[in-house]
Order: structure tokens, then C-alpha cells, then sequence
């Protein structure tokens, strides 16, 4: 009996601790953006919309500053009959603020809306909205976005597609001042075998950008392909290892001149993730390309470096969980930015925090 | 026996949980000027908002550690409380028969606080251009309010309480006078509350000196500055209904006042300071009014016996004019949602966070030029910067928690310091949220609530 409700004890703590955020994406090696391929996460939602089924009746909040490094984000998401809806605030995944500095007007508020439900095939869609103008100055500055996302899960299979429909700013010191994004398209698919998942997935996107007469072109696809294995070593512990092939283009055309970067690698990635105490998880990962993992810019080729680890924690309250990153706090406080050089700071105690609430 | 004990050990933990303080309106999302309380926020800091709320939370002391708030006068006499520079607060509440009574101290608003600074003299807020020069000269703002509260509750359950507001202060070497006072009154029953709260004076005046030197390209030397407040109306009515599963809400807040600045701005070029230009003010009398409304819908819902949802959606509109030489102009008009959670993680362990961000976010602000130096670097923080155009980067998330110690809770806001310590405090409006979760600092706008 005392194992049977120890083993219960365990369940309750793990499946607690595996609903998560930005930081424990990171912290495992995968995307903070659109979460990961085989690591079950609330992020993957960004990816395949129909994953709203999966978790549900929570608040996130991921901590920090609107439009700063560490983007103030966060929404609910709640089940309503056999259906599950959430609305997210504030969303930058897939945002082209970064492309567009330049002083064009970047995306601000973005409204996403989920919907899904579960009638033997798991189905979900997404879509979002934002819109902005400035006319403080001399010239009114606008942008506005929108996009699409559909996805669904059936036993071992599941597909999915998100479409950018729009993404335009207008002007920024003349009337022909402007950036256009193509319709973007990520789709992907995967396929589940014992504890192995295996997935494809296919991108592609790009912009046109008009600055003082300089006109810029860009274009951008990639192709993943990998496999991602998850081993439940006890109840409160795993181990994740994942191997993928990257390959990627982009071609910016800037004033007639075209430059061609390609990326190619394979990289590892180990992870695992452990409960701690009761109130303690911790995970850590290492990622690193093997064999294959070069950029090639004009035609000229280097090696890519990229030895990777991140480390991250959860600190569990029951339905409250406070996630974030370990080790990225700098030996020398009066350092401006954070960094990593091995040390583990108890006053900067996490990083990129994020707490979710379940109800 | 152990379920009796435990659900009353939770419901002692629970209705700690409903003492409290600023800090914890504003990891909910709370963002009013005043952090005056919440519609559908059940929460100590709610008598100042509606003075029925006073028969709900007898027998406790609060006290919101602080200093000053921040300074932004050269004669330190104006000043407003901000997240990361906040001023010292407290008071108690406690039961007497049928009676709840109480005082507290230091509650000093910051609306009032922005009108009297935005009465100030231009010349007298450009008082720094040449060193060695001192810095703004400006109107004081409110200093050591004294807010009394009575309340009680009637037969049929109706609740009523009343507040008195007054503070008097004078400094003869500057010829410096500034009063106020303000009454507040509210009912509640089960399902409704409503509440007037009326000014019934505000009234600020000193004579300051400008150096030599100091509107440099103006033209102009040292000069004596006689200027004055005087709050001609201000009401702020407001209550909710109880409607499904939370409470319809709506407000009016209106506040009118004149101002008056005797210096000669004859000959006055536009003077530019860091970035921010001031032109010239006008001699004699000029009109202000503020303006407030809001309509809302709010929810508090309780999930895991230990926990609480709060959702809000509400449209609310600013309207600001200043009268001077030209009209100085703020229309605001947003429609926020918020998303809130609180939970008692721990027996001595609350945690609570929102996000916040607008729908729908316009702001039209026109003129900033002509308000004087240091109100335009507040309504910039507050309300945007001039021109027309979206209300930019409208998320927020906050987050904040609450340390039970039996009776005694500590409060505070959670993830406002920065990753480095080499930045120094800022006095922004806006506080350091790098989504840091910092041991050293690890709560700021701290306030202890002890019920008795």
C-alpha cells in the first residue's frame, strides 16, 4: 500500500511539473518560442494549435517588460464543455520587430485567440490580431498583423499548419517607407513510436522592406527534420535526447546585391528534468552539433560552434508552479547584462520567470 | 474531526487572504493614479474607494513602509508616490459596538498631487537650465493627510461609512500655504455599493525665485514667481451591481481647478531641456479639468479552494485640459483586460500575478509643450507621450506575495529588480522588469497588515 501511494505521490508531482513555460523550454534546449516536438509543454500550442486540448484550465504569466528582451506575455486557458479556448496577450512569436529596426513601427498588443476540442480527433485553431499607429510625428506610422494557425492530433499521428496573413508597417520618415512580410507558412507533422517521436517540419517566409529609397528583399525556408526520445527513468525523473537535421536559406537582396547564407546542422541534444524535492524541480540540457553543422555565407564556409547548456527550475506550490532559468547570472554584479560563467546565484534565484496557475 | 480542522485552517489562512495592502491591487492588475481599491476586489485598501468597506475590515493596522515617494521639486515640496519610490502610509481600523472606526495617515493623493504640479509656473519648473542653479520651484503638493473613518451596518444588512479627509500646512519663509479637504460616503448592501467621494477644498500657493541665468535664452533674469492652486470642484461617484458571476462597475471622476503664475513671460523663447521643451506660460489665471469615466465588468471567482481567478474588462477614458497659453490636451481611451490569479501556496506563502493589456488603446495628446517642465515628464510616464496614435506596449504582467506570519501578513510587489545591481533606482514610472526573481530584494512596496 505505501508504494501504491508513494507511486501516486509521484504521478501527482510529475504530471504537475511537466506543464510549463518559455523558461523550462529553454532549460530543456528547445524553443521557448514554439515549444518543442516531443516534450509535452503548454508552448507547444504556438506550434500545433489542436495541443490546447492537451492542458487546460490555467493562467500564465510570463514576467518582464513589454517589448524588452524578456517580453511581458502571458494568458487563460480554460475548458468549456468539449471544447477548450484560451486567449493569449502579447504574443512575439513569429514577430518581425527584430527585422524591422529600423525605426518602422513594430507589432504592439497582440490579441491570440485558441479553440479547440476533442471528438476522437483533437482539433484546434488559432488566430491573431494587432494593430498600431503613431502619428506623434511629422508622419503617421502604422502596422498591423494577423495569422492563422490550424492543427490536429489523432493516437500516434498529428499535423499541423500556421499561416502569417499579414504583417505591414508603413512609413517611417517618408511615405514610401515601408515593410511587407510575404505570407509566411510553418507546417509540420509528426508521428509517435513507443517513446520515440519523429517529425518534419517545413518553413517559409520573407519581407520586402523600402527604407530612404534602399530597397531590401528577403527571402527564408528551412527544413527540420529529427527525432526526440523520452525516457521516464522513475516516476519523478526523465531523460530527454533529441537528434535533428537543420537545413535553412536565406537570400536578402539589399540595393541589387544578394547575399545567400545557408545553414546546415544535426545537433544533439540531451536533457533531463528531475523532482527535486516536493517542492523542487530541476532539468538542465547540453546541445551540440555532431557530424554535420556548418553556415555558408556567399559561398564561403565555416564551422558552426555551438555547445549549449541551460538549466532552469521550477519551485512547486501545488497548482502554482514559478519556472525560470538557473545559471544565467553573471559572478560579477556589476555586469549590465545577464551571463553565463557557471555560477549559481542565490540572489538572482531564476531568470526569465514565468509562473503558471492551475484551476 | 481532521476535515472540521482543516477547513477551518484554511479558512483562516482565507481570510487573511483578504487583508491587504496596494502592493497586492497591483500585482492584480490594479492601475488607477490613486490605487484607491477595486470594484470586484474584496480588499482593505477598498475604503478609500467606497467608505462602506470600512465595516469589513475591523481591528487591523496597516502600515505601507515608504519615505518621501518621489521627489520632483529643487524646494522639495512636490512629490508622488510611485511603484519603486513609494511614501510611508498607515492606519488602523477597529470595532466598537455597532461602530467601525478609524484613521490613517499619509494617504496623500496622487491626483491631487499631479493637478498642483501641473499648476506650477513655467518659469519657475525650468529653474536649472544655468548652474549653479537649485532646480524646479514648484507648488507643494500634499503633505501629512489625516483620513478619519466611520462606518456601521444597519438592521436590514445595509452597510454605511463615512470619511473625512483634511491637512493643513504652511511654511511662512516661502509664503507657502496648502490645504485640502474631502469627504467620503458610500453604502453597500449584498448585491449593490455605491459611494461619493467630494473635495471639498484644495488649495495650494507660494512665492518662489528664479536665479539669474536660469531662463537662459529667454531673455529673462532673476525674477520672483507669486503661483497658486485652487481646486474649484472635484467628485468621484462611482458603484457595481452584482451581476452572474461578478460585478457590472462604473465611475465618474471629474476634477476642475484654476491656477495662478504672475511671472512676465514677455520676451520668453521656447527653452529646451534634455529633449523636452518648455514654452512660454501665461500671466495671470488659467482653467484646468480632469475628467474620468469607466464602465466595467469584473469577476472574482474562487477555483481550488485555495485560490481565486479575477478577469476584468473594462472602457475608461481620460479627458485633461489645461487652459494656458495654448490648451494643453489628454484624451485617453483604452479597453484593458486582465487576467489575475492569486493562491495560498504555502500555509505561510500567498502568491498572486496578472497581465494586463489592452484591447483597444487611443490616446490624443496635444500642446505638452505648453504645460510646464515637470508635469510634461509625468504625463508622459502616465499617459503617453504627444501626438495621436495607439497606446504603445499596453502589457503588463506583475506579480507580488504575501508572508503570513498567524496575524501579521507582509505584502509586497515580486519581479522588479533587475538582473544587474549596477543599475540604480530610476525614476521612471515604470519599475525594472527583467523577469528576475530576486532573494535580495525580495519584495518591493512592502506594507504589514496585523488584525487584533
Amino acid at each position: 500500500m505505501k508504494k501504491h501511494i508513494a507511486i501516486a505521490a509521484g504521478l501527482a508531482v510529475l504530471s504537475t511539473s511537466a506543464f510549463a513555460t518559455k523558461s523550462r523550454m529553454e532549460a530543456l534546449g528547445q524553443s521557448s518560442s514554439r515549444g518543442s516536438f516531443f516534450i509535452e509543454d503548454t508552448r507547444n500550442i504556438f506550434r500545433n494549435a489542436s495541443k490546447v486540448n492537451d492542458m487546460t484550465n490555467y493562467v500564465v504569466t510570463e514576467w518582464g517588460t513589454d517589448s524588452a528582451a524578456q517580453n511581458a506575455e502571458g494568458g487563460f486557458f480554460r475548458s468549456a464543455g468539449q471544447f477548450n479556448y484560451g486567449l493569449y496577450l502579447n504574443s512575439d512569436v513569429n514577430s518581425n520587430a527584430s527585422t524591422q529596426d529600423v525605426g518602422l513601427l513594430d507589432e504592439d498588443n497582440r490579441l491570440q485567440l485558441f479553440v479547440g476540442g476533442d471528438m476522437g480527433l483533437k482539433w484546434g485553431a488559432s488566430v491573431y490580431y494587432s494593430s498600431s499607429e503613431n502619428e506623434q510625428g511629422a508622419i503617421k506610422k502604422e502596422n498591423d498583423t494577423m495569422g492563422v494557425s490550424v492543427g490536429v492530433s489523432k493516437g500516434a499521428m498529428e499535423g499541423y499548419a500556421n499561416v502569417a496573413l499579414k504583417d505591414e508597417s508603413k512609413v517611417y520618415t517618408a511615405q514610401a517607407d515601408k515593410f511587407d512580410a510575404d505570407s509566411g507558412m510553418l507546417i509540420g507533422a509528426a508521428y509517435s513510436w513507443m517513446d520515440y517521436k519523429f517529425y518534419a517540419e517545413y518553413a517559409k517566409d520573407g519581407y520586402e522592406q523600402t527604407v530612404a529609397g534602399a530597397k531590401k528583399d528577403n527571402e527564408f525556408s528551412s527544413i527540420v527534420v529529427g527525432v526526440g526520445h523520452n525516457h521516464e527513468v522513475s516516476a519523478t525523473s526523465r531523460i530527454f535526447t533529441q537528434v535533428q537535421y537543420e537545413t535553412n536559406k536565406d537570400e536578402t537582396t539589399t540595393a541589387g546585391t544578394k547575399v545567400e547564407t545557408k545553414n546546415s546542422n544535426l545537433p544533439l541534444t540531451i536533457g533531463f528534468e528531475a523532482d527535486a524535492t516536493s517542492w523542487l524541480a530541476l532539468r538542465g540540457s547540453i546541445s551540440q552539433n555532431i557530424v554535420l553543422g556548418t553556415e555558408k555565407v556567399g559561398g564561403k564556409k565555416k564551422t558552426n560552434g555551438t555547445t549549449d547548456v541551460a538549466a532552469g527550475a521550477t519551485l512547486n506550490f501545488g497548482k502554482l508552479k514559478v519556472d525560470g532559468m538557473i545559471g544565467t547570472t553573471s559572478n560579477d554584479r556589476t555586469a549590465a547584462a545577464a551571463s553565463e560563467n557557471g555560477t549559481l546565484a542565490l540572489d538572482n534565484v531564476m531568470t526569465k520567470v514565468a509562473v503558471h496557475y492551475w484551476f | 474531526m481532521k476535515k472540521i480542522l482543516a477547513g477551518i485552517a484554511f479558512l483562516a489562512i482565507s481570510t487573511q487572504m483578504a487583508y491587504a495592502t496596494q502592493a497586492r491591487l497591483i500585482a492584480l492588475g490594479l492601475d488607477e493614479l490613486d490605487n484607491e481599491g477595486s470594484y470586484y476586489i474584496q480588499d482593505q485598501r477598498n475604503i478609500f474607494l467606497n467608505a462602506a468597506s470600512v465595516n469589513s475590515y475591523a481591528d487591523l493596522v496597516v502600515v505601507e513602509l515608504g519615505g518621501n515617494g518621489r521627489n520632483v521639486s529643487g524646494n522639495s515640496v512636490a512629490s508622488v508616490d510611485q511603484d519603486n519610490l513609494t511614501k510611508a502610509q498607515g492606519g488602523f481600523l477597529k470595532k466598537s459596538g455597532n461602530y467601525v472606526y478609524g484613521a490613517y495617515l499619509g494617504n496623500e493623493s496622487n491626483t491631487s498631487a499631479l493637478l498642483r504640479i501641473a499648476s506650477t509656473s513655467n518659469a519657475a519648473s525650468v529653474n536649472l537650465v544655468a548652474g549653479p542653479t537649485s532646480a524646479p520651484q514648484m507648488l507643494p503638493t500634499a503633505d501629512k493627510q489625516v483620513d478619519l473613518f466611520l462606518g456601521s451596518e444597519l438592521a436590514n444588512g445595509m452597510k454605511w461609512g463615512a470619511s473625512l479627509v483634511y491637512l493643513d500646512n504652511e511654511d511662512e519663509n516661502k509664503k507657502q500655504e496648502e490645504k485640502a479637504g474631502a469627504v467620503r460616503l458610500g453604502v453597500m448592501s449584498s448585491n449593490w455599493d455605491a459611494h461619493a467621494n467630494i473635495s471639498i477644498m484644495n488649495e495650494a500657493k507660494n512665492q518662489v525665485s528664479t536665479e539669474a541665468g536660469a531662463l537662459a535664452g529667454s531673455g529673462n533674469t532673476a525674477a520672483t514667481v507669486n503661483q497658486e492652486f485652487e481646486g474649484s470642484l472635484g467628485i468621484h461617484v462611482g458603484g457595481s451591481y452584482k451581476l452572474a458571476k461578478g460585478r457590472i462597475y462604473g465611475f465618474y471622476k471629474t476634477f476642475q481647478w484654476d491656477q495662478k503664475d504672475d511671472y512676465n513671460y514677455t520676451g520668453w523663447t521656447n527653452v529646451t531641456l534634455s529633449g523636452t521643451t518648455v514654452a512660454a506660460g501665461k500671466n495671470g489665471k488659467s482653467e484646468g479639468k480632469f475628467d474620468t469615466y469607466s464602465i466595467g465588468y469584473g469577476v472574482s471567482e474562487s477555483v481550488n479552494q485555495n485560490g481565486s481567478l479575477f478577469t476584468n474588462i473594462q472602457f475608461k477614458s481620460t479627458n485633461i485640459e489645461l487652459k494656458v497659453a495654448q490648451t494643453v490636451e489628454i484624451k485617453n481611451t483604452i479597453i484593458p483586460i486582465t487576467i489575475g490569479y492569486e493562491h495560498v501556496a504555502t500555509s505561510w506563502l500567498t502568491f498572486r500575478g496578472s497581465i494586463t493589456q489592452n484591447l483597444y488603446g487611443d490616446r490624443d495628446n496635444k500642446n505638452f509643450s505648453s504645460a510646464n517642465l515637470v508635469v510634461q515628464n509625468l504625463i508622459k510616464d502616465v499617459y503617453g507621450n504627444e501626438g495621436k496614435g495607439t497606446v504603445q506596449n499596453s502589457a503588463r504582467v506583475n506579480a507580488g506575495a504575501t508572508l503570513t506570519f498567524g496575524k501579521l501578513t507582509i505584502d509586497g510587489v515580486v519581479g522588479t529588480t533587475s538582473d544587474s545591481r549596477a543599475s540604480t533606482a530610476s525614476d521612471s514610472q515604470s519599475r525594472t522588469q527583467s523577469g528576475v526573481l530576486a532573494l535580495d530584494n525580495l519584495m518591493t512596496r512592502v506594507a504589514a497588515t496585523y488584525k487584533f
